[in-house]
């Protein structure tokens, strides 16, 4: 989807949705996936959060889609790892969005049920919300994370603004320094920036064959 | 009289011979047949797109395999792996076996070269093959050695994230398996063959030529079948030191598995399996195992 947004803005497609790709626009985007290929554009691809990590901090790749923690580790590490600037949304690319959210199982009753209950009160409760926030995730329930965030770190992840003082990671680590200014700007400026979200497409199963013909070639 | 008796004691007999061999039916039918049997079932069934398996009887999943180019191309490459790696481990693991056997004159001596051979195999696969990365990459050691002696001016790309690195990890991994069967085969042999030989005016090449690797046979194919069905049946190798570059037939098929698209996935495994049973056979026909180790 990323390559998707990509080429768009490179102006040689545009597609219908993003998120829910046709047949069509799948082949488009990797026979052009698999001519950059060729051409020695890829270096690697990863599939665990500590791949994407190690293609940075090693120096193999230069550019690449990351998550946002991943991004932090590397930063950590005192690299200094950017955003690309790609949150444009009218006529350039947006950002490619996710989400995801806990739902309950349909034969939980009684004791279990509570319990599972339980979970999510305390997992919207806030706790879970600031801890996620110092990767640059937002919590669905903002306004909880907040009491776990303190105002120098809610000014600086989710209203944009410069930090006051030293930025840390989840576990303490120095990563921003007091000046530093989160890329594309507050929570809601960012959230009205995206262009689509990750979804499971209807040709979800042509996409994956497909995305093996990319990995062969 | 005496031919009834016969007659119940064969009966007994061939009761005794089912008794002995129910152990292994009970190990191996709850838990190989009847799993791989849900395997090709599945693989006639379609699929709902959700991880749901919809009980109709259809062949797309097998049409759609053997039509498509895809399928030609992962086999291609995974046999190109498997080749590769057969060759290397086969010239290290004989050449390291030959030694052992022929070379080293004490046997406890050779006994225990054997057994050092195994201590890097006390770590795990996985560990194994991850050093290699900080080894051959841009950064690497290799790099850093070679562009700090002024030998090259850029970093090799080639060695890591490459068929390259695919293959020094399957053959660090595999060689073992070669070594193993091949000097239990050679220690065997009797060393006054060679000197008979030799004697006979055979030249050293001779020697190895006609002589040993006849004899080392069944620990070659043995070998063989051990490095060629995991090759071949591995997808973690590939997919990490390809740096997802490369494709096999199982990291394709785990693919399928991630996207909920399980009888594909199955069709893919039943022709796979078919394939290695297939390797097997030929390496095991081309020599006869039973009859070489009872020699």
């Amino acid at each position: 989807m990323d390559a998707a947004l990509c080429f768009e803005s490179a102006g040689l497609i545009k597609y219908g949705n993003k998120g829910n790709m046709t047949k069509k626009e799948i082949d488009f985007t990797i026979d052009h996936l698999i001519a950059l290929k060729k051409q020695g554009h890829f270096r690697a691809t990863w599939t665990t959060f500590d791949q994407s990590v190690q293609l940075m901090a090693a120096g193999e790749v230069i550019i690449q889609s990351m998550w946002s923690p991943a991004v932090a580790a590397v930063r950590v590490k005192g690299m200094p790892c950017v955003y690309a600037p790609v949150n444009l949304k009218d006529g350039k690319e947006g950002y490619r969005g996710w989400c995801n959210g806990m739902a309950l199982m349909r034969h939980l009753t009684g004791k279990k049920l509570e319990a599972a209950y339980e979970y999510l009160n305390w997992y919207l409760s806030g706790w879970q919300g600031g801890f996620v926030a110092r990767y640059g995730y937002y919590s669905p329930v903002p306004s909880t994370a907040k009491k776990f965030l303190s105002p120098n770190e809610w000014d600086y992840w989710y209203e944009g603004k410069p930090a006051k003082a030293a930025i840390m990671d989840p576990y303490g680590v120095a990563m921003e320094q007091p000046g530093a200014k989160r890329d594309g700007g507050s929570f809601m400026e960012r959230v009205t920036n995206i262009s689509c979200w990750n979804t499971l497409m209807d040709e979800a199963q042509y996409m994956n064959k497909r995305w093996n013909d990319f990995k062969v070639a | 009289m005496r031919e009834g008796a016969a007659t119940r004691f064969a009966g007994l007999h061939r009761f005794a011979s089912w008794l002995s061999i129910t152990p292994l039916v009970l190990v191996l039918v709850p838990f190989f047949v009847v799993p791989m049997l849900a395997v090709v079932a599945a693989s006639f069934m379609e699929s709902d797109g959700f991880g749901g398996i919809i009980p109709h009887p259809t062949l797309d999943n097998y049409k759609e395999l053997f039509t498509s180019g895809l399928t030609l191309n992962l086999y291609l490459s995974t046999l190109k792996f498997t080749i590769l790696t057969w060759v290397f481990t086969f010239l290290i693991g004989f050449g390291v076996a030959y030694f052992l056997a022929f070379h080293v004159k004490s046997p406890l001596l050779s006994t225990s070269l054997f057994l050092v051979c195994t201590i890097p195999f006390w770590t795990s696969n996985v560990i194994r093959m991850i050093s290699w990365i900080p080894l051959l990459g841009q950064q690497g050691l290799v790099n850093m050695v070679l562009t700090g002696s002024g030998l090259i001016h850029q970093p090799l790309k080639f060695l890591l994230f490459s068929d390259f690195s695919v293959v020094v990890a399957y053959v660090h991994q595999l060689t073992i398996f070669m070594i193993v069967p091949i000097y239990s085969s050679l220690a065997r042999v009797d060393k006054r063959v060679v000197e008979a030989a030799l004697d006979s005016g055979a030249s050293n090449w001779d020697v190895l030529r006609l002589v040993i690797l006849p004899l080392a046979k069944s620990g070659i194919a043995l070998g063989s079948v051990f490095v060629t069905s995991i090759v071949m049946g591995d997808f973690f190798v590939v997919k990490v030191m390809s740096g997802g570059n490369s494709g096999s037939i199982v990291a394709a098929l785990f693919e399928n598995i991630s996207v909920l698209q399980y009888p594909t996935a199955a069709a893919q495994a039943v022709v796979l399996m078919l394939v290695v049973l297939l390797i097997a056979t030929i390496i095991l026909r081309a020599v006869d195992v039973r009859r070489e180790i009872a020699r």
